[in-house]
């Protein structure tokens, strides 16, 4: 009996976060008619391409896949390298102010970015960085939480030993940033560019305050495709298919390894 | 199909990305070069400052500056010329639209943690060594992968409707009229209409608490597990007195996490209704004085009581910070 309750709730929680997937898979690949049919379609059919390329002709969304990649694609770059930097600084050199700046550190990591957006936005159009990826990429750089994930990764993998042989040997801190604590830093320092990717890929306040329709990132373009005045339900959510996509390969591919970093920086939110 | 992808069109934008990778390996290129220069015997302060330059520097440029000018900017009038002293926080607190936003931030801010916490904890609890347990937290995982935007998006489908007698195309709306219901307008009758909403957002973040808390129910020592099952604890006891002390910490994260994450709600919010029918939030009525209004200095005051609300967050994490130290 007790067997039987659980199966049921597994089946049931397992259909609540399947079945809308699925299902919206199954309408963006038919035809607006079949939406209305009685029973509703439950396969997919066979137009999906065709709604695909209606997609591409409403927005321009081969422009907004390209600007995702390229914006999501430098910012997990550059946070990699500059949180690496800074977490080796954090965690394996003592120096003055070293504590006092670790918690403003993260104290920052908490702070909503709204707080930050409507000066941003000015300063944007002063430099006249409205509109273009300049004003996805520099602002996102580096965050607070890469510099945090990778101190907590650096201070515990990186043994303090070797970096005391490297000294006494007297190798510059090049060559034991590049030598050692590159190394040993590789494999959070993915996990931390894959979560960087995803969330700047899925990021859409700010690009909808600083683009505009005409050059947008994938999430802008999907909510233009959703607001349009006749709600043409296949359109979006062909949009969505393609547009979610690359995420769910990589999270087909990465699963473990994207759950184990999403517990660690649990604290991100 | 018009793939009009004409690479020609699109050339300025790899020169940008082209200037920006210079610009990047520039910057590298100086920082290493600097460590070069510099053995590791020397003063690590220096060493430190070099390190930590790239980070602090954006840092500061890109969040810590504008947060102070966003202080200053809820002081000024909407054009951000005058000073007006508090009248921004009056004017939050005095429309009568306010009461709205605030209410259904607070519901957000309550409900999603702890439906996403007790479904979280139930489903954790029951797939625990049962033989579909890896599928079954893949499943629940999925909705993960999908932008707020995207969820967004599909659910407004779910939720669809057409004139009573036309044919329903949404889902929601076809399995009520299958049951012989009547269908309903599920995003327009306030306040109902928010908590369907928040149902988007469970869906999206059960994944995450499920996988956060099984976790955590894996990491209960054995040993314990096993002298409350000799002393006879039935799975009710053994739920209340083992599992749930056990994992506290745990639910306490997840909890935090949502709440501090629901306080910046936009995406759903925006994509779904875009915060009419009485469903706005604190940071789409932000986004609406602020970028569609020009009234820049009441966007600002809103975001510094975003902030205000989220300070409590801050000082908890420091402070359990110092606690691990």
């Amino acid at each position: 009996m007790r067997r039987r309750l659980s199966y049921l709730t597994l089946l049931a929680v397992a259909f609540f976060s399947i079945f809308p997937l699925y299902y919206s898979v199954v309408v963006a690949s038919r035809h607006n008619s079949a939406l209305a049919e009685v029973p509703p379609p439950l396969l997919p059919g066979g137009n999906f391409f065709a709604n695909v390329a209606r997609v591409f002709d409403t927005v321009p969304f081969a422009m907004a896949l390209l600007n995702s990649f390229l914006v999501a694609g430098s910012i997990a770059v550059a946070v990699m390298f500059f949180s690496t930097l800074a977490g080796f600084a954090f965690a394996k050199l003592s120096f003055r102010g070293k504590n006092i700046l670790l918690l403003i550190t993260v104290a920052t990591m908490m702070v909503p970015a709204q707080l930050g957006i409507i000066p941003l936005y000015m300063l944007m159009v002063k430099i006249e960085w409205t509109g273009s990826m300049y004003a996805l990429v520099v602002p996102a750089l580096v965050n607070a939480f890469g510099v945090f994930f990778m101190t907590q990764y650096l201070s515990r993998a990186l043994p303090t030993e070797l970096l005391e042989a490297g000294r006494v040997d007297g190798a510059t801190t090049w060559r034991l940033f590049w030598h050692v604590v590159l190394p040993t830093a590789r494999p959070a320092a993915a996990v931390l560019g894959m979560l960087t990717f995803m969330s700047a890929w899925n990021d859409y306040f700010w690009p909808l305050v600083v683009l505009t329709p005409e050059n947008p990132t994938v999430q802008v373009a999907l909510s233009t495709l959703a607001s349009g005045y006749v709600n043409d339900y296949v359109l979006g959510l062909a949009g969505t298919a393609v547009g979610t996509l690359p995420l769910i390969l990589v999270f087909i591919l990465l699963g473990k390894q994207i759950i184990g970093g999403i517990m660690q920086g649990a604290v991100k939110g | 199909m018009d793939l009009d992808f004409d690479l020609s069109a699109e050339s300025p934008k790899f020169v940008q990305l082209a200037i920006g990778v210079v610009a990047f390996l520039a910057v590298v290129g100086l920082v290493l070069l600097l460590l070069d220069r510099t053995p590791m015997r020397q003063r690590a302060r220096l060493h430190a400052t070099i390190l930590l330059a790239p980070a602090v520097t954006l840092l500061t440029i890109g969040l810590i500056v504008p947060a102070v000018r966003t202080t200053l900017l809820s002081f000024m009038s909407g054009d951000g010329t005058d000073f007006v002293g508090l009248a921004n926080y009056a004017w939050m607190f005095t429309q009568p639209e306010a009461v709205t936003v605030l209410r259904n931030t607070l519901a957000w801010v309550v409900l999603v943690p702890l439906l996403v916490t007790a479904i979280g904890l139930v489903y954790a609890v029951i797939v625990d060594h049962s033989r579909f347990e890896s599928l079954a937290k893949t499943l629940v995982f999925l909705p993960m992968a999908i932008s707020f935007v995207g969820a967004g998006i599909i659910w407004k489908f779910v939720y669809a409707y057409r004139p009573e007698g036309a044919d329903q195309i949404g889902l929601l709306n076809q399995v009520v009229v299958w049951f012989g219901g009547e269908p309903r307008q599920w995003l327009l009758d306030s306040p109902l209409n928010t908590l369907f909403l928040i149902v988007v957002m469970v869906w999206i973040q059960a994944g995450f608490a499920t996988v956060v808390l099984s976790a955590a129910i894996k990491s209960i020592p054995s040993d314990i597990v096993e002298a409350a099952k000799l002393d006879g604890a039935g799975p009710a006891q053994m739920f209340f007195r083992v599992t749930l002390p056990s994992i506290r910490p745990a639910i306490i994260v997840v909890l935090v996490t949502q709440s501090f994450g629901m306080l910046k709600l936009f995406d759903i919010v925006r994509t779904m209704t875009g915060g009419q029918f009485d469903t706005s939030v604190l940071a789409n009525e932000m986004y609406n004085q602020a970028f569609r209004y020009g009234e820049t200095g009441r966007g600002a005051a809103l975001a510094v009581f975003l902030f205000v609300l989220v300070t409590p967050v801050v000082v908890y994490q420091l402070r359990t910070r110092r606690a691990v130290r």
